[in-house]
């Protein structure tokens, strides 16, 4: 009910906070000249605002001003009411609506990552060791010797295990934890997209296979397109909505859409579910406190 | 003829109009301005937003200065390049942040004497209209570039 009144209030506050914005800065532009005008703009509307406030009994726009502090108070209010994680959301929810643009900049691609906090350690998943819960009998040891190539995250040999995975995909093609295993094998190879078709694959078999969409949303972040992987982290969240490594995966995501505010609030959502690397990460470069 | 002229001088006048000396004249005004700094700066720090962006907020889309804050926050923080990357003109925001609070800090004769000299040397230079158009030549790029 929060979330819903939240999530009504938020768009319409921003979107009066334009209106007013907008009044404002055409005054500024009339009575301050283009430059005053144009410093509001690249300000983003603080100087506007203090240059509001300044001549707001001059120009006679005192409610007006009244009106606009209000509208930048309130997030600040909520956020004290309902703590960081809802706030988080709220501005993802309104970036959603205003369909965010991908602006990400050349820190974010150079990503200057913590070697703990590698890709591969950040964003591996470990697999299911009981993936076949009624393994036939001839694809039973295809299953273990692939497992049994599983180690710290990561096959030691995905080809072989590739290859294991591929027989016993053949002797049961509607094992969904082969087809995750096997995706993972290619992930391990850095062949993302045959990953993504396995992936894909696993969750046609099992649509709440949370493990497999966290996988995908690996394989899409691997492959740099952030906007997916999120998507496919959401989904796992959605089903298995403690599942550390997607809030960790996700933070990573948005990490790198540059949506800093919800990537620490996940990187604390999986320090609170016991995976600390990514909110330690944070920490260490500056983003988290 | 002369009234083209005339217009001519009366649009450069108005770009090359001083805008950080009357602030620096005014102590009141940078009292404002650095509370509204120090509570911008200090909510960022914490990862959270201070002030909405009214575009951005509304429209999706990030004005010349968003991301201003974070780089000069990392700038403080002694993260250089990453400010850099962040926003290139964090040195500039935080050179002229620093600017106007050294001028606070001197006594009144030698602020005004300053806030003339500024005001001089920002009509002569038109320093805060290359400043204004330079940041959004690079916020067009930005934009280019990046989405």
């Amino acid at each position: 009910m929060t979330e819903m009144i939240l999530g009504i209030l938020f768009p319409l506050l921003s979107l009066v906070g334009l209106i007013v914005f907008i009044i404002v800065l055409i005054k500024q532009f009339k009575h301050g000249g283009a430059l005053q005008g144009i410093l509001g703009i690249i300000t983003c509307g603080l100087w506007t605002f203090i240059w509001g406030w300044i001549k707001h009994k001059s120009l006679a726009m005192t409610k007006l001003m009244i009106l606009w502090t209000i509208i930048q108070v309130t997030p600040l209010i909520l956020f004290g009411v309902f703590g960081a994680a809802m706030m988080g959301e709220m501005y993802k929810m309104i970036g959603e609506i205003a369909g965010d643009p991908k602006l990400v900049m050349k820190q974010n691609q150079e990503r200057t990552v913590n070697p703990r906090l590698n890709r591969n350690n950040a964003r591996a998943k470990l697999p299911k060791r009981t993936v076949n819960k009624a393994p036939a009998a001839n694809n039973t040891d295809w299953n273990a010797a692939a497992l049994a190539l599983w180690q710290n995250g990561q096959y030691n040999d995905p080809d072989k295990a590739k290859k294991y995975w591929d027989k016993a995909i053949a002797a049961n093609p509607r094992l969904a934890e082969a087809y995750n295993n096997r995706g993972l094998a290619f992930y391990n190879l850095k062949q993302h997209q045959q990953a993504i078709e396995d992936f894909s694959q696993a969750i046609r078999i099992n649509p709440k296979y949370a493990e497999a969409y966290n996988n995908r949303g690996n394989a899409y972040y691997a492959l740099d397109q952030y906007q997916q992987a999120e998507a496919d982290f959401n989904q796992s969240l959605q089903f298995r909505p403690k599942y550390a490594r997607a809030h960790l995966n996700r933070g990573l995501a948005f990490f790198q859409m540059q949506k800093v505010t919800e990537s620490c609030s996940d990187f604390k959502r999986a320090c609170d579910l016991g995976d600390c690397d990514g909110l330690q990460w944070a920490m260490q470069n500056g983003f988290c406190k | 003829m002369k009234a083209d002229r005339f217009k001519m001088t009366a649009v450069s006048d108005r770009l090359c109009t001083p805008v950080l000396a009357p602030v620096m004249q005014s102590r009141w005004i940078i009292a404002l301005l650095g509370a509204a700094t120090v509570i911008q700066v200090a909510v960022t720090a914490m990862d959270l937003t201070a002030w909405q962006c009214p575009l951005k907020s509304t429209l999706g889309v990030a004005c010349p200065g968003c991301g201003l804050t974070r780089a000069i926050v990392l700038l403080a923080q002694g993260k250089w390049q990453a400010a850099i990357h962040l926003h290139a003109f964090a040195p500039v925001g935080l050179a002229i942040g620093l600017l106007l609070v050294a001028g606070t800090l001197l006594p009144a004769k030698l602020r005004h004497r300053a806030a003339e000299h500024l005001a001089t040397f920002e009509r002569r230079s038109g320093m805060v209209a290359w400043l204004a158009l330079s940041a959004l030549i690079y916020w067009i790029c930005r934009i280019m570039i990046y989405i």
